[in-house]
């Protein structure tokens, strides 16, 4: 395509300088060109569009066209250069921002909102473009004390915790994934409800929410002391409570994560993995494909947290992410382990694994020129799974349901693959069929 | 003349095919070649490899080295520092030396250098420079000189003209004569100037007159100098006048649009046009990098263009961009 | 390999075996660069205690009473065979062949290391590439010492529209690379290639982009870094007049600089001033060293 026919080229090249020289170069307009703030986050997505979730488009009829269905590649996000993001978030069809901003407004969010999990917007079940979220305020706070710690989202619901420690819910609460008593028959479409809980109102004396993850209907938070309070959906035993109930308090995992200094929690769905300070994996919820017990007699569903012997022999573990079927680690040493069942990474053969399989550091963009990158970074969707290596790139692979992985097409990919995002990825929110990546640029 | 007919034979081989003999004396034979000299040559000959008279060996050769130990002369020219080398790399060249006679013909003319004040230990240079000058008769050499005593050139001008230039020797009085006209007339020079130019590069005088014209309308017409300014250029870098003439636009173009030189900067220091163009472009660019190109005299830290291209980098680092090597390595490899 | 101190040539000539790693200046052609190079190895050879001429034998003093005597043999002094050392007796190759316009790491390999420098062509190796590009003006052979040939305005060009373009190209050409090596990306064959790391495509003449990323924008001016293989500078070129006619602008490119080729970076590499033979012996225990480290072409 780009191959040149060097005969032509330097038949019609003048190579001496003076003819060069000799051309008016006067008339030769000078334009100053516009150069982006240094060090600004980026916000790339891709995948399913229709939904809104991208914040893309800016034309409601276009957005609905037949060819703007999905973004196959990864597009940046104009909402991101006029607004300085510091956080992303995907739940099932909507995505949600943190922001900083001079207006004092903290979250904005695009997608669906059928459930109000985006807050009020009138009557719209679809948001095209990313629009505040009010969070209802006390007179005496300020934007700092609302700024977004940590967020997250589920299917239909969303949680942000601010800084002043306070935890906002949105979003349907038919299983008490809010964190309030389930109304019977609420209708949530056009809701005014935004959930307050007060910093404090479950968590000990002198401990605070630093991370919040959601599965598909249930809600987990994890403090500074390394506790797990949980509320939800639990007929997989996702919240790990003892019981397969729903419960709509929020209340303590115990198990054998109770004396536990946990330091971060992974769930898309509803099978949950937790890592500790010593690199020991835990695990609860649903393990029917055999992700956290693969012996003869497992039982298909945890309701208490056992710690994961599979995951033993395999480093410190550093970063874990769970999926629909499937599990992921990574151990300090920057080597991806994955098991379950799916699309694992090992090609199209392998669909199932009961130990922790390592995915060879070259396909993570380890080769012979840059032979220190390693992963720094998993996650997963539900069906699809990504990683972020040292040089800021970002791999996916998985089943690629709406060019969720934003290779250009829309076939699986049996092996990580290396999404063409030019930024350094920093952050990703892995939705059901869309992906919002934080970015930085490379200047 | 038999062994000036096997040198001719032998040049119009295909030398490149053959891998040079430098040094040996082994006998090299095409099968096409040997034919051809048995065809000439009474069958005794072929056998005569160590032979008493060299003019007589017809071993095909490449070079003058094969001779060396046979000829009288050749040798004498190893002593005094000739460059045979350089010489049988010239067309015909070899040949002549080949055939010349020491005492007869090379003898007289050297005697004739000496006379002159020309020091013996640049003969050497000389006669590889210009082995033809003992084609010349004595008495054309002696009209030559006489020439330029009679255009008042000093004794030891005459020296360095003829030290500098082999080929100053060559070239009739009536040449000559045109061609220190042209310069005179066309830079208005006087005769002390004259002078001047011609002990200062007397290769220019020598120098193709069609190329100096064109530098001469470059000068004028393409740089913008007056006739004036084109004297000073001309007496300070007569050189500029034999280069190139793109490559003297090109500098000078670099110089006066990119450095921002004014035409009497560049007059003052025309070092600028006679240094390499990369260098000068590797400096200025580092100087730029480092914010310190500044070359106007009237305003602070002001840096000559004359200090610009002159001496090593070290010195350039050093004195100049206060800088250190490292540093302007570093720069040279992010060019 | 031991430390010797020498003045003598031949010894010299002898360990003269390596690969070295030269900074090619732009607008200098690769032979160029490396007949200079090789010109002034010969110069510092000469320089060193060089080969006395040989001795021969000369009768003398008559046929009654014969004397044999030890003398230099003229026909091989300096002056009548030429220098000791030429161009043309040290061997050299090419290990990657820059475009005229292009700067940056240059690899020899000298004397017997010519077949090591032949397998390091073979092994194919990454380059990477700084290309600089002006934006606003478009030129005859896309470089920058050709005649304009139209100009354009550019302020509409933010970084970006230049991002996504580029990253589209990459992932095009990274696509690309599972279609020139001819296997399936969905198939397991394809997994087994992409574990191994790069895949080298097996024909040698379409060029392939690894990684294209955009680290400088300053409209005008931007550089972009390019891994590529079986590039050659007007395919880079090109590139640059490719990606800003899609910005709905021109542009040339103003300066092509090969940083890195396999294991090889520019940091280390001989500038012309040190062209020498003490700089070909530190060049080649560093290349010798780096090649140690990455990988045994230097069996």
């Amino acid at each position: 395509m780009m191959k040149l026919n060097r005969q032509f080229v330097r038949s019609i090249t003048s190579k001496s300088k003076r003819i060069i020289l000799s051309q008016d170069k006067d008339k030769v307009p000078q334009y100053e060109g516009k150069a982006s703030p240094l060090n600004k986050k980026r916000v790339y997505g891709w995948g399913f569009q229709e939904t809104g979730a991208l914040g893309i488009q800016t034309n409601v009829k276009k957005a609905q066209e037949r060819y703007t269905q999905t973004v196959n590649f990864p597009t940046r996000l104009k909402f991101s250069e006029n607004c300085e993001v510091e956080d992303v978030c995907a739940g099932y069809g909507f995505s949600l921002f943190s922001v900083t901003r001079s207006d004092g407004e903290t979250l904005f969010a695009t997608g669906i909102n059928t459930d109000s999990q985006l807050g009020y917007h009138g009557t719209l079940d679809v948001i095209i473009y990313p629009t505040v979220v009010q969070l209802p305020r006390k007179p005496e706070e300020t934007p700092e004390d609302l700024k977004v710690r940590c967020m997250g989202a589920g299917r239909a619901h969303a949680v942000v915790v601010t800084k002043n420690g306070t935890i906002f819910t949105l979003g349907n609460n038919s299983y008490g994934q809010c964190g309030r008593t389930v109304i019977k028959d609420e209708v949530y479409k056009g809701s005014h409800i935004v959930h307050r809980i007060e910093k404090g109102t479950f968590t000990e004396e002198g401990d605070d929410v630093v991370a919040v993850e959601c599965g598909q209907d249930h809600t987990m938070f994890l403090t500074e002391k390394g506790k797990v309070y949980s509320c939800g959906w639990g007929a997989d035993g996702q919240t790990g409570r003892g019981h397969y109930l729903n419960s709509s308090e929020i209340m303590e995992v115990k198990g054998d994560i109770k004396d536990e200094k946990i330091v971060k929690l992974a769930c898309s769905s509803d099978c949950v993995l937790a890592l500790n300070d010593n690199g020991e994996v835990f695990g609860w919820g649903n393990s029917e494909y055999g992700q956290l017990d693969d012996t003869e007699h497992a039982p298909p569903q945890l309701n208490t947290p056992k710690t994961l012997e599979v995951t033993r022999g395999r480093g410190k573990i550093k970063d874990i992410a769970s999926g629909g079927s499937f599990c992921m680690i990574l151990n300090e040493e920057g080597l991806v382990y994955t098991w379950g069942y799916g699309i694992l990474g090992f090609g199209p053969f392998v669909q199932q694994t009961a130990k922790p399989e390592q995915l060879l550091p070259p396909l993570f963009g380890r080769n012979d020129f840059s032979n220190k990158t390693e992963v720094v970074s998993i996650g997963c969707g539900v069906f699809h799974m990504g990683a972020i290596n040292s040089d800021g790139d970002l791999f996916m692979w998985g089943k690629n349901r709406f060019s969720c992985l934003g290779l250009g097409h829309k076939k699986d990919q049996f092996f990580p693959f290396k999404t063409a995002v030019n930024a350094k990825v920093e952050k990703v929110g892995f939705g059901v069929d869309h992906t919002i990546a934080l970015c930085k640029s490379f200047i | 003349m038999l062994s000036r007919k096997v040198f001719c034979l032998i040049r119009n081989l295909h030398i490149s095919s053959v891998k040079s003999l430098r040094g040996s004396l082994r006998p090299v034979s095409s099968p096409t070649e040997s034919e051809d000299v048995q065809e000439k040559l009474p069958t005794k000959v072929e056998n005569t490899l160590p032979s008493e008279n060299p003019l007589k060996s017809y071993v095909p050769t490449f070079n003058l080295a094969a001779y060396v130990n046979k000829s009288e002369c050749l040798q004498e020219f190893i002593k005094m520092g000739v460059n045979l080398h350089n010489i049988e790399r010239r067309k015909g060249l070899g040949e002549f030396v080949l055939n010349l006679n020491f005492n007869d013909t090379v003898k007289p003319r050297l005697l004739f250098l000496a006379d002159l004040g020309v020091s013996p230990e640049l003969f050497g240079r000389f006669i590889t420079k210009n082995p033809l000058i003992f084609k010349e008769s004595i008495a054309d050499l002696t009209i030559r000189v006489n020439y330029l005593e009679s255009k008042k050139f000093t004794p030891q001008q005459i020296i360095t003209i003829v030290e500098r230039n082999p080929f100053w020797l060559m070239f009739s009085t009536k040449r000559i004569d045109n061609r220190l006209g042209f310069f005179q007339k066309n830079f208005e020079l006087n005769g002390d100037d004259v002078r001047f130019l011609t002990t200062k590069q007397p290769n220019l005088i020598t120098y193709k007159i069609e190329h100096v014209q064109k530098a001469l309308f470059t000068v004028k017409e393409e740089m913008g100098f007056n006739v004036e300014e084109m004297k000073c250029l001309l007496l300070a870098k007569p050189k500029l006048f034999m280069m190139d003439h793109s490559l003297l636009v090109e500098r000078f173009s670099y110089a006066h649009d990119e450095m921002k030189l004014s035409h009497e900067m560049i007059l003052n220091f025309p070092h600028i046009l006679t240094s390499r163009q990369f260098r000068v472009e590797q400096r200025h660019k580092f100087l730029k990098f480092l914010e310190k190109a500044q070359y106007d005299p009237k305003k602070d830290l002001y840096v000559s263009p004359k200090a610009l291209v002159e001496g090593t980098d070290l010195d350039f680092v050093l004195n100049v961009a206060k800088s250190d090597l490292v540093t302007f390595d570093a720069f040279l490899r992010t060019l | 390999m031991n430390q010797i101190l020498t003045y003598n040539a031949p010894t010299v000539f002898k360990r003269l075996n390596g690969i070295v790693k030269l900074l090619k200046p732009a607008l200098k052609r690769v032979s160029h660069v490396k007949n200079a190079f090789l010109f002034n190895v010969c110069k510092d050879l000469n320089a060193l205690n060089v080969r006395p001429p040989r001795q021969i034998l000369l009768e003398s003093g008559g046929a009654q009473n014969v004397v044999l005597r030890k003398v230099n043999d003229l026909s091989d002094h300096i002056l009548a065979v030429g220098p000791r050392y030429q161009i043309k007796d040290i061997k050299c190759s090419v290990v990657n062949h820059l475009g005229e316009h292009t700067s940056g790491v240059l690899i020899l390999g000298l004397n017997r290391c010519t077949k090591n420098a032949n397998k390091l062509r073979k092994q194919r190796f990454i380059r990477t590439f700084h290309v600089k590009g002006l934006l606003g003006t478009s030129t005859e052979n896309f470089f920058w010492d050709s005649r304009i040939t139209c100009k354009s305005r550019f302020s509409h060009v933010t970084e970006d529209r230049f991002d996504s373009i580029v990253s589209s190209l990459q992932a095009s050409h990274q696509r690309s690379m599972y279609d020139l090596c001819g296997v399936d990306i969905r198939s397991h064959a394809g997994y087994e290639l992409a574990s191994k790391g790069i895949i080298r495509p097996e024909i040698n003449d379409q060029p392939l982009i690894y990684g294209i990323k955009i680290i400088e924008f300053k409209p005008p001016n931007f550089t972009l870094e390019i891994h590529v293989i079986n590039e050659n500078e007007e395919f880079l070129a090109m590139l640059v007049h490719d990606i800003a006619i899609e910005l709905k602008s021109v542009a040339h490119c103003n300066g092509i600089s090969c940083i890195r080729y396999g294991p090889f970076h520019i940091d280390n590499s001989l500038i012309n001033r040190h062209w020498s033979l003490s700089g070909a012996v530190h060049s080649m225990n560093h290349c010798k060293n780096v090649l140690d480290i990455n990988m045994n072409v230097n069996d």
